[in-house]
């Protein structure tokens, strides 16, 4: 039907829309309901001069409207597959990762209601939320796409609203020193990634990392090889290659705060409103890892998960392996010395995107062959990291959030006393913090471990990475420590306060997430392995390219 | 290693020369300044007091509302010559002119939000002064933003 359209531009264009019928817009309604949700934020103020709250509003009905449609519409075979041409792509991986990230958006948004609200201008709400729901929508874009356009494009999509919302608080100095470093940090990183993009362009003649199957009607379809198939079958390029590569991972790593790239953390934390922080300290590494776990993923898989003669997947992962165990190790070393909660939590973030990076680094078969059970692995295990560190981290930084509203610093030193002074959001924190090392009664041990087991299971030297997590959980026991020593062994004469109620119910429900994801650990690891697919990774039933197009 | 290797001499060879570019021109250009030739260049105008002035910010908001509608047009272009085309599409040109419409309609609705947005709280009156910025802290629904701004002091 487009293809009168689509024809000078595109070949192949009209073989390759899988629904042009009817339910062509149907995986993307809840990207669709992002959309809608900012334009509404937008109009609200027209209507009614408490703007901020009602934007809050608007925002949440709009984000729950969209996590119902996710889960109305899922991950069936009916809207998996490539969608737009290749630009985007669905399946449960990326359903799952927009279903986290829309709920932890939701809890930022309460979050902002509970500590922030109060303390902005009022008519600036419309703004921040465009610009919140407008990092959300890239972020949720990066989750579901592996085309060298789109990829570029929802990474400055989730970019740029963070850079202003760093440094929202126009008379905060510190706020606007973060948002001028994010930028610029932000600008060299992307433009560098861009570069490898083109490079990797240049290469291969395709902006798609999958191949696109046409399903012309015949028995044997006909495939278009994506770029990961092509980088297989050539056998040049090796030196543009390592260029390209490593543009790509320059700017993920920006937006991971791996560890040469992650500088702009802690100053962006500190400096941002409390919200922004913990929003960043999920949403953007989160998605950043979705990101590059796809592209990488797709490239292993076409080289079915073996050395080739001229790529080397095995230093790929190498490579990203050693980023892995040197962020967490910088990460855990510089929280250290931090008195600030905010960038002790930014440190501590950077270790734990450092873990999560070390699931990446299983490109290569090595202890075992590559099954259909363990093919989809690494991306189990970061669902599963993502899912426990979102809800840790989202009840950390309100903790944070309402102990500073409450004595007006943001010092850990303020934290002495405080399981007498209000016992309720200690006992949060103490769980939040013990969940945060990885130790038992909490879910940041279940996340841990299964990291951990699979690294173990691939054998080799990934046991290295498996040892530098171990000392690492040790090493991070006690700055975590700290805090909690503050709170139950610190003197204070202040007196008690009541917490805001919101916030503390924030809290509450965060820590009894951490509970029940340990006590339903067997269902949990289960709906992440269901959810683990990635579409395009499939060595077992890899149809053999016919056709090589131009 | 090969790689290596490949990889030290391209970004050598780059350094390289850039740095005799710079250094043959050093070494070549005659050094005759005078106070003409190193006067600030403002488009042959005799330049006037230091360029290095704090710039207005309402400046910059002027240049994003026609970046936003610049924009616009270089979509609409492409947009506007496929729509044109598909009149001789021998397939159901008015779906796909029906299609590309409410596209495009969608588009620029929410391009008309953010421009009603600005409009309506002050974002686009030059004299933008503290009555519109702090207006917005007490807004009244019904007042005319532009003209409270107009009598302030």
């Amino acid at each position: 039907m487009l293809s009168a359209i689509g024809a000078p531009f595109i070949p192949h264009w009209n073989e390759v829309l899988p629904h042009s019928g009817d339910g062509f817009l149907k995986p993307f309604v809840a990207d669709l309901w992002l959309i809608v949700t900012i334009v509404a934020v937008l109009i609200t103020p027209f209507f009614t001069r408490k703007s901020n709250i009602a934007c809050a509003l608007v925002a949440l009905a709009g984000l729950t409207g969209a996590l119902l449609c996710l889960l109305v519409v899922g991950a069936g075979s009916d809207v998996t597959g490539t969608h737009f041409r290749g630009l985007l792509v669905i399946d449960g991986f990326a359903v799952f990762w927009k279903v986290l990230l829309i709920v932890f958006v939701m809890g930022i948004i309460l979050m902002w209601l509970s500590v922030s609200a109060w303390g902005m201008h009022e008519g600036d709400g419309p703004e921040f939320f465009t610009l919140l729901l407008g990092a959300t929508l890239g972020m949720s874009l990066m989750g579901s796409t592996s085309n060298l356009l789109m990829i570029f494009l929802s990474v400055e999509l989730a970019s740029l609203p963070s850079y202003v919302m760093a440094g929202f608080r126009k008379t905060h100095r510190v706020g606007a020193e973060a948002s001028l470093k994010y930028v610029l940090f932000g600008a060299a990183t992307s433009s560098i990634m861009v570069y490898g993009l083109s490079i990797l362009y240049g290469l291969y003649g395709t902006l798609d990392i999958h191949s696109t199957i046409l399903a012309n009607g015949t028995a044997f379809p006909t495939i278009i090889p994506g770029l990961a198939a092509k980088m297989a079958a050539s056998t040049g390029g090796g030196a543009l290659l390592a260029v390209a590569i490593f543009g790509l991972i320059v700017g993920i790593g920006f937006k991971v705060s791996a560890v040469p790239f992650h500088f702009w953390c802690p100053d962006v934390f500190e400096g941002a409103s409390i919200e922004v922080s913990a929003f960043l300290s999920v949403a953007s590494k989160g998605a950043a890892l979705v990101l590059l776990l796809r592209a990488l993923m797709l490239i292993a898989d076409a080289f079915g998960y073996q050395n080739a003669p001229h790529v080397s997947l095995s230093s790929i992962a190498a490579v990203i392996g050693i980023i892995g165990a040197v962020t967490a190790t910088v990460g855990n070393t510089a929280a250290f010395i931090q008195t600030n909660i905010k960038r002790l939590l930014a440190y501590s973030s950077i270790a734990h995107a450092g873990y999560m990076l070390c699931a990446l680094s299983l490109l290569v078969a090595h202890n075992h062959a590559i099954t259909v059970d363990n093919l989809n692995v690494p991306a189990q295990a970061i669902l599963l990291y993502l899912a426990v560190y979102m809800f840790m981290n989202l009840g950390a930084f309100t903790v944070a959030g309402l102990v500073a509203r409450q004595t007006g610093s943001e010092l850990v030193s303020e934290y002495s006393g405080l399981g007498r002074r209000s016992p309720i959001l200690a006992a949060c924190m103490f769980c939040f913090m013990i969940s945060l090392i990885g130790l038992p009664p909490f879910a940041g041990f279940v996340a841990k471990l299964n990291l951990l087991l699979v690294l173990m299971s691939n054998g080799g030297w990934w046991w290295g990475l498996v040892i530098v997590i171990g000392v690492n959980t040790i090493l991070s026991a006690f700055y975590y420590f700290r805090v909690i020593k503050a709170m139950y062994l610190g003197d204070n004469e202040e007196a008690a306060f009541v917490p805001n109620p919101l916030g503390s119910a924030i809290a509450l429900c965060s820590a009894m997430m951490l509970v029940l994801m340990l006590l339903g650990y067997g269902p949990f690891t289960d709906l992440t392995k269901k959810f683990s697919h990635v579409y395009g990774v499939d060595v077992l039933s890899r149809p053999v390219v016919v056709s090589a197009q131009p | 290693m090969e790689l290596l290797l490949t990889i030290t001499i391209f970004v050598a060879l780059g350094a390289v020369f850039v740095l005799i570019n710079l250094v043959v021109g050093a070494l070549v250009r005659p050094h005759v300044p005078n106070a003409e030739k190193s006067a600030v260049y403002e488009c042959g105008e005799p330049s006037i007091g230091s360029s290095w002035v704090q710039f207005d910010l309402r400046f910059y908001i002027v240049a994003l509302v026609y970046l936003i509608f610049d924009v616009e047009v270089a979509l609409f272009y492409p947009w506007a010559v496929a729509y044109g085309n598909a009149a001789n599409s021998p397939e159901g040109a008015f779906a796909i002119r029906q299609t590309a419409l409410v596209d495009m309609l969608f588009f620029f609705g929410v391009l008309m939000v953010g421009f009603a947005y600005l409009w309506r709280f002050g974002y686009l009156d030059w004299v933008r002064s503290a009555a519109t910025t702090s207006i917005k802290a007490d807004y009244r629904a019904g007042t005319d933003l532009r003209k409270e701004a107009r009598i302030a002091p």
